[in-house]
């Protein structure tokens, strides 16, 4: 009795670390470049509201560079 | 030695990535049903900020003379209304209903560009936290959500750039609507690119357009209609800052421009953006209605194409928002006759509901209240507006509160009774939970009363001749009573909303569990765990209906051993 209850087991867990493994394969990889990039298009159009502070604007620009490299050059 | 250890814990520790932490998980999140969660709490909480505009709006006009609001105030609070209600609530509404389901429903493991998907989201809730900061420097956009030139050009000391300093928007509020307005059409875009591949290269085997679920069918539709839209008001915006930041005349009559352009610009995105809001709500109550009548949809085909036909003429009606401008009576005859003609796709989908419903073993939960409530209240929307749609009749009551009461029938009689349907409906997926029937029932009727006092009215008030957008009246017109009534409906509306927080918030705590199948329905987000594990299918099913689920469940009377599609 208690040998099936251990097999089952055995099996409920197997099948769960099968599922994982198909969960690693097939789900997308996470990422904060999505994140990234629309902050800081935020960035940017607030400079342009702040058009008096410009450094807003082109601190922006400059994360939307490193946001769109970055978003190209990951990992997959 | 006991130093010795300590010291070893620690450097095998290891902080916490980010993608592991909570919070972490959800900003990286790329998975569509998280997504899909995002987008319904950021949309469910613009609603509430949209709401509370609109008790202001109704709180200053309940009687005349009113003094709740200043008139500047008042100027920025009808615009965020719309702006909100549209652009912030039911847009991202919609496309987070399609973001979890859509995948789910054609057999798909997630949207087909999941990085593009979570960009998506990101940017419409920094730009609705940027539209909506606008409050905080007393600048929000002031002049509806139309933006109408030259009321939008800039003047500041010293200059007359729009032609007529009066009528001009000296500060950043309309800065905050065009950059704004950009930012959502980014999002609008890159989710349109995501469903349209989604939808035509993600589907399961044997799913073919003609199998496809009529909620799948009209967002791919809307996510045409998207991206053929959009480029109109983002091109209108961009033009709109270059005349107030780079010395240019597009919208400056007096300098050669032509204000009828910002017109015929944000209108050819505008009309089309009316069935952008309600095409997914047609999809959802086509889910709905089959499963809570136990049939098969009625007309499966003409609903679909019905859809494709409302899409095209969409783009083809703009200018029956302009009849009052002096358009030539060519173009008059053109847009009534076009606008007229839109109604008969449209009355198509509802004698199809309607065929659905009939005969039926009708239940009456919650999302099939909803949905029947939709089609009633959206009847009446349609039907107002193809008087709309008579010239004569629009010139008595153009920019009064008949077309309020409109467009009010439709976008919530219509959009927003279509979502709390959807919401209802596939709540238990996403959650696991059902929630209260009770207080859904006590929901759909308030709100149905809500509706009906609220925006009946304004029929009549129009016809007497109130205009919209005003910021008071005397009170000598016969107005008082009918706004003192809607007032009072605006309210009842706040209350059916207040309970369905509350009923959102008990069902989390201690709602009762749903199961996978909760109301039997026919299509394949149902044959998943609910919620679903994160790639949704560990097998990708094959399809061979347009009812895969119900055929799985009856293999014995399974749709494709009788029908041929």
């Amino acid at each position: 009795m208690s040998e099936d209850k251990g097999q089952r087991k055995q099996a409920s867990q197997k099948q769960k670390a099968s599922n994982e493994a198909v969960e690693q394969a097939i789900k997308p990889k996470q990422s904060y470049w999505p994140f990234a990039l629309a902050a800081s298009l935020t960035v940017t159009l607030v400079g342009v509201i702040l058009l008096s502070h410009p450094v807003v604007f082109w601190l922006g620009v400059a994360l939307l560079i490193v946001s769109f490299v970055g978003w190209g050059l990951e990992r997959h | 030695m006991a130093t010795r250890t300590i010291t070893e814990g620690v450097s095998i520790a290891r902080r916490r990535r980010l993608s592991e932490t909570y919070i972490g998980e959800w900003i990286m999140t790329t998975d569509h049903k998280k997504i899909g969660i995002m987008y319904m709490v950021t949309a469910f909480f613009f609603f509430l900020v949209g709401g509370v505009d609109a008790l202001l709006i109704r709180t200053q006009l309940a009687q005349p003379n009113g003094k709740v609001l200043s008139p500047e105030v008042y100027n920025q609070i009808f615009t965020m209304h719309a702006v909100t209600m549209i652009f912030l609530f039911i847009m991202p509404m919609l496309t987070g209903l399609g973001n979890y389901v859509v995948p789910l429903m054609i057999g798909a493991r997630d949207m087909a560009f999941p990085r593009m998907n979570a960009f998506g989201y990101w940017v419409v809730l920094f730009g609705g936290l940027f539209l909506t900061s606008s409050f905080l420097f007393g600048a929000a956009p002031n002049a509806g959500w139309f933006a109408y030139a030259p009321l939008t050009e800039l003047s500041g000391p010293g200059t007359t750039s729009c032609g007529n300093a009066v009528l001009c928007t000296p500060g950043p509020n309309m800065d905050f609507w065009a950059l704004g307005i950009l930012m959502l059409g980014i999002s609008s875009i890159s989710a349109s690119i995501n469903f349209v591949v989604t939808i035509l290269k993600l589907r399961a085997p044997g799913m073919s357009i003609n199998r496809m679920p009529l909620f799948t069918w009209m967002t791919l539709i809307t996510a045409f209609l998207l991206l053929f839209a959009i480029p109109s008001v983002t091109m209108a915006s961009i033009l709109i800052l270059l005349d107030r930041h780079l010395g240019t005349h597009f919208y400056q009559a007096g300098f050669g421009g032509d204000p009828l352009l910002w017109q015929h610009l944000f209108w050819s995105f505008g009309h089309p953006e009316v069935y952008i809001l309600i095409l997914p709500a047609f999809g959802i109550i086509s889910e709905v209605l089959p499963v809570f009548a136990r049939k098969p949809i009625f007309g499966y085909t003409f609903i679909a194409w019905s859809g494709v036909a409302i899409g095209f003429l969409s783009f083809t009606v703009w200018a029956h928002h302009m009849f009052a401008v002096g358009l030539p009576l060519v173009a008059q005859a053109f847009f009534a006759t076009s606008t007229t003609l839109i109604a008969i796709p449209t009355a198509v989908k509802i004698f199809n509901w309607v065929g659905t419903v009939y005969g039926g073993k009708l239940s009456f939960k919650p999302p099939m209240l909803f949905a029947l409530g939709f089609i009633a209240m959206f009847l009446i929307g349609g039907l107002n507006g193809a008087a709309l749609a008579i010239v004569p009749f629009d010139y008595q009551v153009t920019d009064t509160y008949f077309v309020v009461s409109h467009l009010h029938y439709v976008l919530f009689g219509g959009s927003v009774f279509g979502i709390f349907a959807g919401i209802f409906y596939w709540f238990p997926k996403i959650t696991g939970k059902l929630l209260n029937e009770r207080l859904g029932q006590v929901q759909f009727w308030l709100m149905l009363i809500g509706v009906n006092v609220t925006f009946f009215p304004m029929h009549i008030m129009g016809l007497l001749g109130m205009p919209r957008r005003i910021y008071t009246y005397p009170g000598n017109l016969g107005w008082n009573e009918l706004n003192l009534i809607a007032t009072i409906g605006a309210f009842t509306l706040g209350i059916s909303i207040l309970v369905f927080v509350w009923n959102f918030v008990i069902t989390l705590r201690s709602g009762e569990a749903a199961g996978t199948d909760p109301w039997d329905a026919f299509t394949l987000e149902w044959d998943t765990d609910s919620p679903p594990v994160p790639y949704n299918f560990l097998e990708i099913p094959t399809v061979r209906s347009r009812r895969p689920f119900y055929d799985k469940k009856n293999p014995e009377t399974a749709d494709w051993k009788s029908v041929t599609h």
